[in-house]
């Protein structure tokens, strides 16, 4: 089971770098979230994976590991907060430097 | 009770934005509130630096959960050091911003985004779990992002999307390895993974991690070969923003490296080290050549930057406490010089409006104050006595002779060398010729109280080098030394012995 | 007073005096003040003369760095008080000249203030006992002197004349640095006078590198270039730095040090042929030059070597006639330089086809200049004289090939003495209406150095007395010499009678021979050499920075995945080489591969498609996969946020998108394709290896699971541990997490309003979405019930999946539904506050939480629990940790909503 997250994992990350080599930022940014959703799984594998045992301590054992989850938690939130910041940076960057593309950007 | 006040360097400054925000944007408390709470924290945090000096480590435990299962905040010398400079910068940023940050900017969170930039530089170097750094980090790159982009003109959206994708793709990484850590190591906790990583000499498994923490950590802090994205978002933002950026930063990620380099990696120096100090030589050279290829101000300041922290990845990479030490020392240096030149460049660019070396010329005949206050920064950061450029270059270069390393201690000087060329390009194309500056009608006066306080720091540190040299000889010791570490965190050891978590002290 | 005192006295008083506010306070009286601080010090070496004489040393070391060996450790003895008498005596005279040939400029303070500190500077470079203390000296020599050749800053020679001075001198300081830390590493001290009490022998490379900053400060061969270009200083300062001490720094350290390398056979070598290249070098292009000032500086760089090719002889005879030369060149050239400038002052010019024939207006200033002209030219009855007797006795002891070349460069040294003061006193007189005689306040320096020039001869036994105590340590047997006007025939005599012939014919032919030396044009000079070496490594920096640092984000992120790769290749080859490939997979489901499927067919579609929308949904497609994985794997909390972060996002997405611009198609090389492709494969399968190595190579399981497990409940009195995680055992997280959520609202709001501000206005945009009747009944019945359900999953999220993430989340997705089932304006009607607001009450909430602890003398986010229960919702913790969570609840609501908002209203 693990393996077959890794190679998920692989693959979203691959994808992920496919996207930050092109040439549009909407592009870019889809990348990043790509690489942030595999990185969160990433993080879900390190705790080991355990079907239908949710770290509520009402249901009896085994558990999954609960930390990975919180760490997920916080990193979702604040991947969250980040990727909105880059698209509207995006956005101002389309108003003010009237292109999405970086390399029309830093063709000036 | 002292010591657990010591969270205040972190929380602090987060009331502070609240405050700040509370009081509303167009308040002249806005500055005066600003100012009085960065000059306390700044008085707190050289208190602090003493008190870690005279009774060890402070070791705070976030709601009262030990090590390893709660968050610890470690105030090391190190630390505490990082936390003291960082103050420093930040009064003197301040003191600068009260004149310079136009209302715009203000009325648009510019002072209470910089408090929760400080919150987490503070943060990052105070903490003890790799995590919880990973938070500190997001806290100040989002702080940096919205200080870099304040403005929206065209260069600074450019300049701040570069920056943003690629702190983020390092972000991606930073968390991919702490998935891999958690899954080896079973702990987050430095300490406890330091128990742990003590007793797999050579493990190659933890090369890999050690490389995915170097690529996190070297992208944040700009060294060879991942220095590229440094000097461009740096030159837009407003001087004062730039000087903390350029001063305080980019250590960050200098910092990250000293402490997993130190306390985790240590399993296998003759393949890590021996990159570091590969990598050093290299972001020392290309750094100070990318300065020599600039014709601004701003942009030759940039540059040297990366030049700099292959001074202090030399250190790290010689490992040993005299290195560590020196390497300490020129952070301490660096971090005040740059920060000063930044404002000089502030100062030069609020009076003329420019910062291009084409369009300047002649200032030292309109204020031999300023250009002296340049020339001495200037000096001392490439490296000339009797400044604290010059005993932080000594202390490390030495290192390296004891070591028997020639070609970096040749490289170094070579170093110092070509950035002694490269700040006499601005003293020649700012301070001397023809007087053929734009004037702007901006007083020079009012900005000079915060660089006033830095370029006094570094004759301070020049003439009186032996009290910067105990602070960082005692931090060196305690990096070199990581049980010291250790047991202050996790309670006595014994060797072999896994942990033992101290109890619970209330509930 | 003590000893160490006037010693620590003779660096410090210099320096501080350097601080008197000159320009303000004393401005009328800034010349004579500042005259006192080198006669100060000259009394100062009066005193101290008793203890150096027989050979004696002072020392006395004050604490600096003393972990790393650095002292401020000052020494003094015949040598350094040689060289300090010249500092002080000649700066004595220099100090009192400058007051009158800058009168009235308003520039002059500044140019005591730098005399000053260079006063102590030098000072220092001769006293120093520590070799790092002597190498703070000497750079700060280096420094004060580029301040002063660039005294005249408004010109452009004057700056790249300092440039050029302060990058050969400081870059021989730093190879000098080089050299003394490779001294410590052998020998365990920067003292010099523990090395010579242990009488170490250094080697030879060591030896290389100090002499490449002696050479380089002492404007020797092939680094003389600065010193011609250095002569954009005033003429004082010419005098002082550039001729009488700070070139004889360099001098200095090889005397110096000399004992050090009594056993190496290239110091010698190396001394004596830089010095003797040096010596001819300069000799001839002297001759060639029209500027005085240029030719006088060229002079002193034939001196300079001829003196450093003395010390290399290391013979008694060369070392009295090398120190004996010191003192003449002093007083020889500091006359001439300064009857140079008087020539200036008095016609306004320097240029030897200019001048001619003053003799008749300034004949006091001949006089003078005559009797320094003698000592240049080593005529007799001036010390010149005598140092060149000496000179000649000295190499005809030792080689064969060096006479003839002393005897050359003599000649040399004879014809650009007279050429000198033919020109300016005798050579057909030219207009110059304005020349008057020198006043008094620049004669009497001429005169009293020129009258040094003639006592050194008549009276040798007065140079005697100021090096006697120098010889004894350059070489045991020299305190024998004999210094006199007259040896007696001998070879030496020969030698002198034949340069005068040789320079007299030179001079006599001299109207065909200077026009043939300058016509004589080397095709590349070392001048070129420099410019060119600045040039081309600015060139190279330019050439790789525009290569490296192109500017273009793509590049960037190839690099970035490229450095990737290359640094974890290594380490995971070295894991996979031992590391026995064991396939315990657990099984896999067939949903669960479909899945995995299902997954890589949208990221590849997030790869394909240009199309805005189907991208956007895509990655959609993606987060909710992401979420089942959640479910499945035990995560409902995870799975809740995904869902509900996705929702918002793509409502973020959607408002976005229209206003980017479409993604173009652009044709693309089949190379950069490959790198891409490659760089994607690679780094996907980095990326798998590095988590499979991590899973294969499990060192420790984890060690915080089990206890919060089995702590959740009983110590921090929640029954979902996760929940419980972040807002307890791990609540610090989630004070960053949230700080980091909420800056992101604070940013967006300054960004779009700031930059809306200087924009004209932006596109008008009602709502993003039609607004349709059913959809606002809906909505309507939504909001209470989803208000409601989120306060459910706020109060009930220690216990079961929820808390203040997830209800913020689900609050903000429920007003966001109003939004787009209304439109706009009625929307911001009916919630007028601002978002950000509810942001930073939320984060003052969880912030003064954490610090409520600190009160009770708990450390920071310490909670304290009891149990309430509540009807229909169950078992609710109260208190602290919840009001933490409601604080995460207010940031999450305030922070989306005002991101949203403020997108909407732009």
């Amino acid at each position: 089971m693990e393996l077959l997250m890794i190679a998920v994992i692989g693959i979203l990350f691959g994808c992920g770098t496919y996207l930050l080599l092109q040439a549009h930022l909407l592009q870019i940014i889809v990348g990043l979230a790509l690489f942030s959703h595999g990185a969160n799984l990433a993080l879900m594998v390190s705790g080991g994976l355990k079907r239908g045992g949710p770290p509520l301590l009402t249901i009896g054992a085994p558990y999954a590991d609960p930390l990975p989850q919180a760490l997920i938690l916080t990193a979702i939130v604040i991947s969250f907060g980040v990727t909105a910041f880059a698209l509207v940076l995006a956005f101002l960057t389309k108003q003010v430097c009237v292109s999405n593309d970086v390399d029309e950007l830093a063709g000036g | 009770m002292i010591d657990q006040l010591f969270i205040l360097f972190v929380i602090l400054p987060v009331l502070t934005a609240v405050i700040l925000f509370a009081i509303g944007p167009r308040s002249v408390w806005q500055q005066r509130a600003s100012l009085a709470v960065v000059a306390l924290l700044w008085a707190f945090s050289l208190y602090g630096l003493v008190h870690v000096l005279q009774t060890g480590i402070v070791v705070l435990r976030m709601g009262d959960w030990p090590a390893p299962y709660g968050i610890i905040l470690v105030a090391d010398v190190l630390s505490m050091t990082m936390v003291a400079l960082t103050m420093t910068i930040a009064l003197a940023v301040t003191l600068f911003s009260l004149p310079t940050v136009d209302r715009a900017r203000q009325e648009h969170f510019y002072y209470p985004l910089f408090f929760i930039l400080l919150m987490g530089v503070n943060g990052a170097f105070l903490t003890g779990d790799i995590f919880n750094l990973f938070v500190f980090f997001e806290v100040l790159l989002i702080a940096s992002y919205a200080l870099m982009a304040l403005g929206s003109d065209a260069d600074q959206l450019r300049e701040t999307n570069i920056y943003v994708v690629l702190n983020l793709i390092a972000s991606a990484v930073f968390l991919l390895g702490l998935a891999a850590t958690y899954r080896i190591m079973g702990t987050l906790n430095m300490a406890d993974l330091a128990v742990k990583m003590q007793a797999q000499a050579e493990n190659p498994l933890l090369t890999v991690l050690a490389m995915v923490f170097l690529f996190v950590f070297g992208t944040k802090a700009a060294i060879f070969p991942l220095y590229f994205w440094l000097p461009g978002p740096y030159f837009p933002p407003p001087a004062g923003i730039s000087a903390f950026f350029g001063g305080i930063l980019t250590k960050v990620g200098v910092y990250a490296i000293f402490r997993t380099f130190t306390l985790l990696f240590r399993h296998d120096p003759s393949f890590t080290h021996e990159l570091l100090l590969a990598l050093s030589a290299a972001t020392m050279l290309f750094g100070v050549l990318g300065a020599i290829s600039q014709m601004d101000v701003k942009r030759i300041l940039s540059y040297h930057i990366i030049s700099q922290i292959g001074y202090m990845i030399l250190g790290i990479g010689l490992f040993t406490p005299q290195a560590l030490a020196g390497a300490l020392f020129y952070i301490v240096h660096h971090v005040i010089v740059k920060s000063a030149l930044f404002l000089i460049s502030g100062a030069v660019q609020e009076t003329t409006g420019t910062t291009s070396l084409k369009a300047l010329g002649g200032l030292a005949t309109r204020s031999w104050f300023l250009s002296a206050l340049f020339l001495v920064a200037a000096l001392s950061l490439a490296g000339l006595p009797p400044l604290s450029g010059f005993f932080s270059k000594f202390i490390i270069l030495q290192a390296g002779m004891h070591e028997g390393r020639y070609g970096y201690v040749a490289i170094g000087l070579l170093g110092s060398f070509l950035t002694l060329f490269s700040m006499l390009k601005i003293w020649n194309g700012v301070f001397w010729g023809a007087d053929r500056a734009p004037t702007r009608p901006a007083g020079l006066r009012p900005l000079l109280p915060g660089v006033v306080l830095l370029v006094s720091l570094t004759i301070g540190i020049g003439l009186f080098p032996s009290v910067l040299y105990r602070v960082v000889d005692a931090a060196a010791g305690q990096l070199t030394d990581p049980r010291v570490y250790i047991e202050a965190v996790l309670g006595p050891q014994t060797p072999g012995s896994g942990i033992l978590p101290a109890e619970r002290t209330s509930q | 007073m003590s000893t160490p005192f006037l010693l620590s006295l003779l660096i410090l008083l210099p320096i501080l005096s350097a601080a008197l506010p000159f320009s303000r306070l004393l401005r009328h009286a800034v010349g004579p003040l500042a005259t006192l601080v080198p006669a100060a010090q000259v009394l100062i070496l009066f005193i101290l003369w008793p203890d150096v004489r027989e050979g004696g040393q002072l020392l006395h070391a004050w604490a600096w760095l003393a972990d790393l060996g650095l002292h401020l450790g000052l020494a003094l003895d015949g040598l350094s008080w040689l060289f300090a008498c010249l500092i002080a005596g000649i700066g004595v005279l220099v100090f009192f000249y400058a007051a009158s040939y800058l009168h009235a400029d308003p520039l002059l303070p500044r140019l005591y203030r730098l005399l000053l500190l260079f006063n102590g500077a030098m000072m220092g470079v001769v006293l120093a006992d520590n070799l790092i203390l002597l190498s703070v000296f000497w750079e700060l020599t280096s420094i004060a002197s580029f301040l002063l050749i660039g005294f005249r800053s408004q010109r452009p020679e004057a700056c790249d004349g300092a440039t050029k001075a302060l990058l050969l001198t400081a870059g021989g300081g730093l190879v000098m640095l080089f050299a003394i830390l490779a001294v410590f590493v052998q020998h365990g001290t920067f003292d010099l006078s523990t090395l010579r009490a242990n009488q170490v022998s250094l080697s030879s490379f060591i030896g290389v590198c100090f002499l490449l900053a002696a050479f380089s400060k002492s404007a020797q061969f092939p680094f003389h270039i600065w010193l011609p270009s250095a002569m954009e200083a005033p003429t004082p300062v010419s005098a002082y730095l550039h001729a009488a001490t700070m070139v004889k720094a360099g001098l200095y350290l090889v005397a110096r040090l000399s004992p050090l390398f009594a056993a190496d056979p290239l110091w010698p070598a190396a001394t004596v042929t830089v010095g003797g290249v040096t010596l001819v070098w300069g000799g001839v292009l002297a001759c060639k030059q029209t500027d005085l000032k240029a030719l006088l500086a060229y002079s002193t760089v034939s001196q300079l070597g001829l003196i450093m090719s003395l010390l290399g002889l290391r013979t008694p005879t060369a070392s009295v006639a090398a120190l004996l030369h010191i003192v003449n060149h002093a007083a020889f050239k500091g006359a001439l330089f300064l009857t140079a400038g008087a020539v200036e002052h008095a016609t306004g010019t320097r240029d030897l086809h200019q001048l001619g024939g003053l003799r008749a207006a300034m004949p006091l200033t001949a006089a003078a200049a005559l009797l320094a002209t003698l000592s240049m030219a080593g005529l007799p009855p001036s010390g010149g004289f005598v140092s060149k007797e000496l000179f000649y006795e000295a190499v005809l002891e030792t080689s064969s090939w060096l006479p003839s070349v002393a005897v050359a460069a003599s000649g040399f040294t004879f014809l650009y003495s007279l050429l000198f003061f033919h020109g300016v006193f005798f050579a057909p007189p030219r207009e110059s209406p304005h020349a008057h005689e020198t006043p008094v306040g620049m004669l009497l320096p001429i005169a009293l150095l020129s009258g040094c020039a003639l006592v050194f001869g008549l009276a040798p036994p007065v140079a005697e007395a100021l090096i006697a105590p120098a010889v004894g340590l350059l070489s045991a047997h020299a305190a024998a010499a004999h210094l006199a006007l007259w040896h007696g025939l001998t070879p030496a005599f020969g030698l002198s009678l034949l340069t005068v012939a040789i320079g007299g014919a030179a001079f006599l032919w001299r109207d065909a021979l200077v026009p043939l030396l300058r016509a004589c044009k080397a095709p590349y000079s070392f001048d070129r050499a420099y410019s060119d070496g600045v040039l081309g490594v600015n060139a190279f920096a330019v050439w790789l920075r525009t290569r490296y640092m192109t500017g273009h984000l793509t590049d960037y992120a190839t690099y970035l995945m490229t450095v990737l790769l290359l640094a974890l290749g290594l380490p995971l080859w070295w894991f996979y080489r031992h590391t026995a490939f064991t396939p315990d997979v657990a099984p896999v489901e067939q949903y669960e591969i479909g899945l995995a499927l299902l997954m890589a067919i949208g990221s590849l579609g997030c790869c394909v498609f240009r199309a805005r929308v189907p991208l956007v949904l895509s990655l959609g497609l993606v987060g909710a996969l992401v979420s089942i994985f959640f479910v499945l794997f035990s995560a409902p909390d995870l799975a809740l946020t995904q869902i509900l972060v996705e929702s918002v996002g793509l409502v973020l997405f959607l408002l976005v998108f229209r206003f980017l611009s479409p993604i173009a198609r652009k044709p693309i090389s089949w190379s950069k394709r490959g790198v891409q492709v490659a760089l994607s494969v690679g780094s996907g399968l980095v990326v798998a290896l590095v988590l499979l190595a991590a899973n294969l190579g499990q060192i420790h399981p984890s060690v915080v699971a089990p206890f919060y497990l089995a702590s959740s409940y009983l110590l921090a009195g929640g029954r979902n541990v996760v929940n419980v995680i972040v807002v307890d055992f791990r609540g610090y997280d989630t004070m960053g997490e949230i700080t980091v959520f909420s800056v992101a609202a604070l940013a967006v709001f300054a960004m779009i309003k700031l930059g809306s501000q200087g924009n004209p206005g932006p596109p008008d945009l009602s709502t993003p979405v039609l607004p349709s009747v059913i959809l606002r009944a809906i909505a309507r019945l939504t909001l209470h019930l989803m208000l409601l359900f989120s306060v459910y999953l706020l109060l009930r999220g220690h216990n079961a999946p929820g808390g203040g993430f997830i209800a913020g989340m689900l609050t903000a997705v429920a007003i966001i539904l109003q939004m787009i089932a209304f439109d706009l304006r009625t929307f911001l009607q009916e919630i007028p506050w601002n978002p950000l607001r509810i942001v930073m009450t939320g984060l003052a909430i969880a912030a003064s939480t954490g610090l409520g602890a600190l009160c009770f003398g708990y450390p920071f986010l310490t909670s304290a629990f009891g149990h309430l229960h509540l009807p229909l919702i169950g078992e609710v913790e109260l208190v602290t940790a919840v009001l933490f969570d409601f604080g995460v609840y207010l940031v999450v609501v305030g922070t989306t909503l005002g991101i949203i908002r403020t997108i909407a209203e732009d």
